[in-house]
This record gives structure tokens, C-alpha cells and sequence, in this order.
């Protein structure tokens, strides 16, 4: 029997779903359904980790925080990851970044102290975790270049492409602000942007929701960065499998 | 909370039909420079930006005030 058909809805978070059974049993009694709502924050810079979050569908973003307020995305987890796992990996970690519920969903989750003895206790945890964090760092990196080097209109086409692959739907609920943190411009930067894209007919915008029409167009016009955390997050699992 | 319009004087064409929520002038003035910005960031081969500006308009279209891009400190 595979983990997948064990684990039950928590095999709906690839990660918990590429375990293999006897390292998933370990987690399995420990392990809470929950359901987060769009907006909510699940951990703040500097406060100890509580609770590991495995999202089944939905999207989490890790934001950076500046003294002023400001934040500005280093990286989104959907269903193939998880946030706080840095707690059972270094033990008593506090969070680095915020992470706020950006499309509301269901997540399985389980107490950093029963975490962290499930790493301890289980080597292919550990790996799995391990390997998932080290690509978790190098995202963000890919991201911090991206917000440095490339042009807001294809971070903003990278970004649509992310959420629609969270959502498995084309047509996304996003705020204003929302996507003006994201890509660190003003509301009215995104407007111009957006309708830059309509006019191509590559989306229909209208505020607080944006419908996809023309999926390749999007991905021609945004970054190289989509493509390489795709790859990336497969890498996990691909190499999980050997 | 006040609704605020933005739009673009000169060449570039956009007006914000929908305009923004903003709880003061200041918040709009903070919004039409960050704009500015933006927009001179957006086309980094463009070397000339005089005569362009943010006009900022109240609910009846009258005009409250324009930021010109030369006078945000990037320019």
C-alpha cells in the first residue's frame, strides 16, 4: 500500500504523500485537519514556530517585513510544501518571514515538538524535509533576483501563472493591495499593468479578480523565474522516488 | 474614506476610472509620486520625462493637484 492511499486527505500535501508508509506512520497520529482563511496570518517574523502547515489546496506567502511595515513576497507554498518546517529541522526556530494566507484552503498540521521528534526519530523525514527547505532557500534567492532584476509586468505574469497553478483555476480572487505587495508598486501600478494585459487578451481584470483567457501568452511574457521553481519543486520529488 | 483618481498628464495614456479609497490628501499625494516612480522604472530606456505628471482628481473630476515625474527625486 502506498502512503498516498494511508495518509487519506492528508495525502492531498505532496509532501506527506511522498513519505514513505512507515515514515508517514510516524506523523499520522499526530497530524490535525484545518482550514485557513484568505487573509489570516499563520506566523509572524520572530515568533516561535507552534505549528507546521501542510496546505491540501490554497496558497500561503512568505513575506519579508521592513521596519516600516512594508512587506514584500520572498515565497508562496501551495500543496507541495509546507511552512515551518526550518522548527523541525534546527530545533526552536522562530520565523523568519510572515506567512499569510494568500487563496484560502484546507491543511493538515502537527506541533513543532511532535515534529521535531518525528525528524529525529525518522531519517527519511529528515531527508524529505531537508531536501524541501534547501529548495524552499533557493526559491526564495530566485525570487529576491526577480524582484531585483525583472520588470514588474513579468513578475506580475509570473505570479498569475503561481496562483493558477495553486488554485487549478483560471479565475483568481486577488486584492488590489494584495498584488501591489507582491510586486512592490502602487495600486494603481498594478491597474496599469493589468490592463496592459487585457488589452492583449491575455487576461479579463477586474478588481479583486482576475480571469486567465490565454495561459501560454502569460507564460511567453513572464519571467524565466516561473519555469525554474517548477523545476525545481518537482526536483524534490523526483529525487524522493530513487 | 475619500475616493481619489489618477491619472497621466502628456503622452501616456491612462485614466484610473476607478479610482482609490485613500484616507487623506497626503495618502493620494504618497500614491501619484510612488506611481511616478513606478512608471519611470517600468521604461528604464526612456530618458526624457519632462512635461509628464500624476494628476490627481476628486470625485468631480476636479483637479486637486499633479506630480510631475521630474520632481519625485528619481528622475
Amino acid at each position: 500500500m502506498t502512503a498516498q492511499s494511508e495518509a487519506g486527505s492528508h495525502g492531498q500535501n505532496r509532501l506527506l504523500s511522498a513519505l514513505q508508509p512507515a515514515d508517514f506512520a510516524i506523523l499520522a497520529p499526530n497530524l490535525k485537519d484545518g482550514r485557513f482563511k484568505q487573509g489570516a496570518v499563520l506566523q509572524e517574523v520572530g515568533e516561535p514556530i507552534k505549528l507546521i502547515y501542510f496546505p491540501k489546496n490554497g496558497m500561503i506567502s512568505l513575506l519579508a517585513v521592513m521596519e516600516g511595515g512594508h512587506a514584500v513576497e520572498t515565497a508562496t507554498v501551495g500543496r507541495e510544501g509546507a511552512v515551518g518546517v526550518m522548527a523541525g529541522l534546527w530545533g526552536g526556530s522562530r520565523a523568519t518571514g510572515r506567512a499569510v494566507v494568500q487563496l484560502e484552503g484546507d491543511y493538515s498540521s502537527v506541533s513543532a515538538t511532535q515534529f521535531r521528534d518525528a525528524v529525529v526519530q525518522s531519517r527519511g523525514i529528515r531527508d524529505l524535509m531537508s531536501r524541501y527547505n534547501d529548495t524552499q532557500i533557493t526559491l526564495v534567492y530566485q525570487v529576491a533576483g526577480c524582484n531585483a532584476l525583472h520588470q514588474a509586468s513579468a513578475r506580475l505574469c509570473r505570479w498569475l501563472l503561481q496562483t493558477r497553478d495553486r488554485s487549478e483555476s483560471d479565475t483568481l480572487s486577488l486584492t488590489h493591495e494584495f498584488l501591489s505587495e507582491m510586486l512592490g508598486v502602487q495600486r494603481t501600478t498594478v491597474t496599469i499593468l493589468a490592463r496592459e494585459l487585457q488589452t492583449l487578451g491575455l487576461i479579463n481584470y477586474r478588481r479583486g479578480r482576475i480571469e486567465i483567457r490565454e495561459r501560454r501568452g502569460l507564460e511567453r511574457r513572464a519571467c524565466e523565474c516561473y519555469e525554474t521553481a517548477r523545476r525545481r519543486i518537482e526536483s524534490v520529488f523526483s529525487e524522493s522516488l530513487s | 474614506m475619500p475616493r481619489y483618481y489618477f491619472s497621466l498628464v502628456n503622452d501616456l495614456n491612462f485614466d484610473d476610472v476607478d479610482g482609490l479609497e485613500l484616507p487623506s490628501l497626503a495618502a493620494a499625494r504618497s500614491e501619484a509620486l510612488g506611481l511616478a516612480r513606478d512608471l519611470m522604472r517600468l521604461q528604464p530606456e526612456r530618458r526624457d520625462w519632462s512635461g509628464c505628471a500624476v494628476r490627481v482628481t476628486d470625485n468631480e473630476r476636479n483637479v486637486l493637484f499633479d506630480v510631475p515625474f521630474l520632481e519625485t527625486g528619481d528622475g
